[in-house]
């Protein structure tokens, strides 16, 4: 600068020499160009009134008379200004951006302020730099115990780490992924939270970063709870799909044992041609009809007595196939105002969970005796399927491999009765039969 | 507003000198028509500034001065003109600052703070037409 200084002062000094000598325009134009160049080598303006004076001083030496020197100042002057102009167009582009400034600087603070989520800043070793005023209320600390000082110490010990690679990835000039840490709050407990940080420019290097932190436990709570919602959804729906199937089987197979029966009886008693032939006859209707319920059935995905009849009327015959089928007896009761028709979501799962159970007490109980009850008070649809079977420990069954298809099926069965924001309880013990109550909550509006 | 078109002046701008006498015409004008001191400077230097910039990007060009009279005030209009290479980004030259220009002020913005009306029209391959008026108080 010095150098650089003693060079535009003798410039200076040549140029305002001339201009006094009468140099006009050419030597103001250079008064001008000694201007740009003082501040584009970064000199202020009140380094140029010092070089004027200077040169001013050392030209009034060679001035004779008084008079001669009041004319050369007051001439000088117009010199001065035309090599301050362009301060002029500077000066009042600082007050542009000053003004910028302050007016973006007030809206950050209105958004840092008012914001529900913790904004900060640090510098590049880690030192809190600014905290909005919502870390006071997240954590109980006040800002001034913190701005100033490392950050660290706030970080749960498990999380430091990641704090620490992130903040590396930012001083990059990275800007990383949100990522969770858990904050030490003033009581002591740690706070989790998501952090969402920008590394923070000047001069094209990095001087900071700024940081967005939302309060995470109210989300991860809700984002937890949804995630298994979802998870049940989708194992109820696999499950559906499946016992669709099974039901498709277990149905054809019920069918097929039945017509080996017929076709048996028909062997026994070797009718005649014409009790042949209306045999043959029925067989054959019943054999459409079967074909015509399985199709609608794959292609509903609901057993046609349900969408035509209703649950209980589907129950019911539900009831009567077990009974004829399996020899067992099976009695449905309903009480209460029980609606003829539901809502299609509590039909079919109260179906399911009938059918499942009925399954269940046919394969595994040994009972003699069944009881579905279904009933329809104070806005509760409740149903129940007791048996006097065998029982269970039903602790015992969820230990069981999940490939045990009654483990599946009680699972399955719970899962709708809580999607249906309902409950499912087995009440079982070994020797002492099996009751299984499922209560399913209906809305006022149901009629 | 009525432009005296007997006081239009055209003055090529090619070289360092041309600048000097674009000035000259600049500040005789602004004396005429009655600018402060302090103003007439500054015509001058908004001159130098687009002058310079014709030189640098367009190697040639021309200014056109007018004197204007509104209702009760009179003024000057500078046109500066060149059929140099355009500017692609009006709005970046407009701006102050980082990475275009370190120092701030000069140039383009500079200029348009120190006069009262600026207009700039630029096509690139088109040419520069920079279009301003300062009002004498």
């Amino acid at each position: 600068m010095g150098v650089m200084r003693t060079k535009l002062t003798e410039r200076y000094k040549n140029a305002l020499e001339l201009y006094l000598e009468g140099g006009g325009e050419v030597a103001l134009q250079a008064a001008y160009e000694m201007g740009r160049s003082a501040i584009v080598t970064e000199m202020g303006s009140v380094d140029l009134m010092a070089i004027h004076q200077e040169a001013l001083l050392e030209i009034l030496r060679t001035v004779p008379t008084r008079q001669d020197a009041l004319k050369t100042v007051e001439k000088s002057w117009q010199f001065l200004m035309e090599s301050l102009s362009p301060f002029e167009m500077t000066v009042r582009g600082y007050r542009d951006i000053l003004n910028t400034l302050r007016v973006s600087e007030e809206r950050f603070k209105t958004l840092s302020d008012t914001t529900k989520d913790v904004i900060y800043s640090f510098s590049p070793d880690g030192t809190i730099k600014s905290l909005n005023p919502v870390f006071e209320e997240i954590t109980g600390y006040d800002r001034s115990e913190w701005i100033g000082k490392s950050f660290a110490p706030l970080v749960h010990p498990d999380d430091l780490l990641i704090a620490q690679s992130v903040l590396r990835r930012i001083m990059k000039g990275e800007t990383p992924p949100a990522f969770q840490m858990r904050i030490r709050s003033k009581s002591g407990e740690y706070l989790p939270a998501e952090f969402i940080p920008t590394p923070q420019m000047q001069d094209g290097e990095v001087v900071g970063s700024f940081v967005i932190a939302r309060d995470f436990t109210e989300r991860t709570r809700a984002q937890e709870q949804l995630r298994a919602l979802a998870k049940r959804v989708v194992n109820a729906q696999e499950e559906e799909g499946r016992r669709i199937a099974r039901e498709l089987h277990d149905d054809l197979c019920q069918w097929l044992t039945g017509m080996k029966l017929s076709l048996n009886t028909l062997e026994d008693e070797i009718p005649d041609e014409k009790t042949l032939r209306d045999e043959l006859r029925t067989m054959k209707e019943q054999v459409n009809q079967r074909i015509t319920e399985v199709r609608r059935m794959s292609a509903k995905l609901r057993p046609s007595t349900l969408d035509d009849f209703g649950l209980s009327v589907a129950v019911t015959r539900l009831c009567e196939d077990c009974e004829r089928l399996h020899r067992l007896p099976v009695i449905f009761q309903t009480a209460g105002f029980v609606l003829e028709r539901y809502d299609s979501e509590v039909e079919i799962a109260l179906y399911r969970i009938v059918q499942e159970s009925l399954s269940n007490i046919v394969k595994h109980s040994r009972a003699t005796w069944t009881r579905v009850r279904l009933s329809h008070t104070q806005e509760t649809l409740t149903l129940e399927i007791e048996d006097n079977g065998i029982g269970f420990n039903p602790e015992q069954v969820a230990l069981l491999p999940k490939t045990e298809g009654h483990q599946l099926g009680l699972v399955s069965m719970k899962e709708r009765s809580i999607l249906l924001g309902g409950t499912f309880t087995i009440d079982s013990l070994p020797g002492k039969g099996t009751k299984i109550s499922v209560h399913i909550p209906l809305g006022p509006s149901e009629p | 507003m009525v432009k005296y078109p007997l006081q239009e002046e055209r003055i090529p701008i090619r070289t360092d000198a041309d600048i000097v006498l674009a000035r000259q015409r600049g500040r005789a004008l602004a004396t005429e028509l009655g600018f402060a001191q302090i103003d007439r400077v500054l015509i001058v230097a908004a001159i130098s500034e687009l002058a310079r910039n014709v030189i640098e990007y367009a190697q040639k060009g021309e200014m056109v001065l007018h004197s204007l009279r509104s209702a009760n005030k009179k003024g000057i209009e500078i046109i500066m003109h060149d059929e140099g290479p355009g500017i692609s980004d009006i709005t970046q030259a407009l701006q102050d600052g980082y990475p275009t220009r370190k120092y701030l002020g000069l140039g383009l913005p500079g200029t348009k703070r120190i006069m009262d009306e600026f207009n700039i029209v630029s096509k690139v391959g088109n040419g520069t037409t920079v279009t301003m008026k300062k009002w004498a108080s």
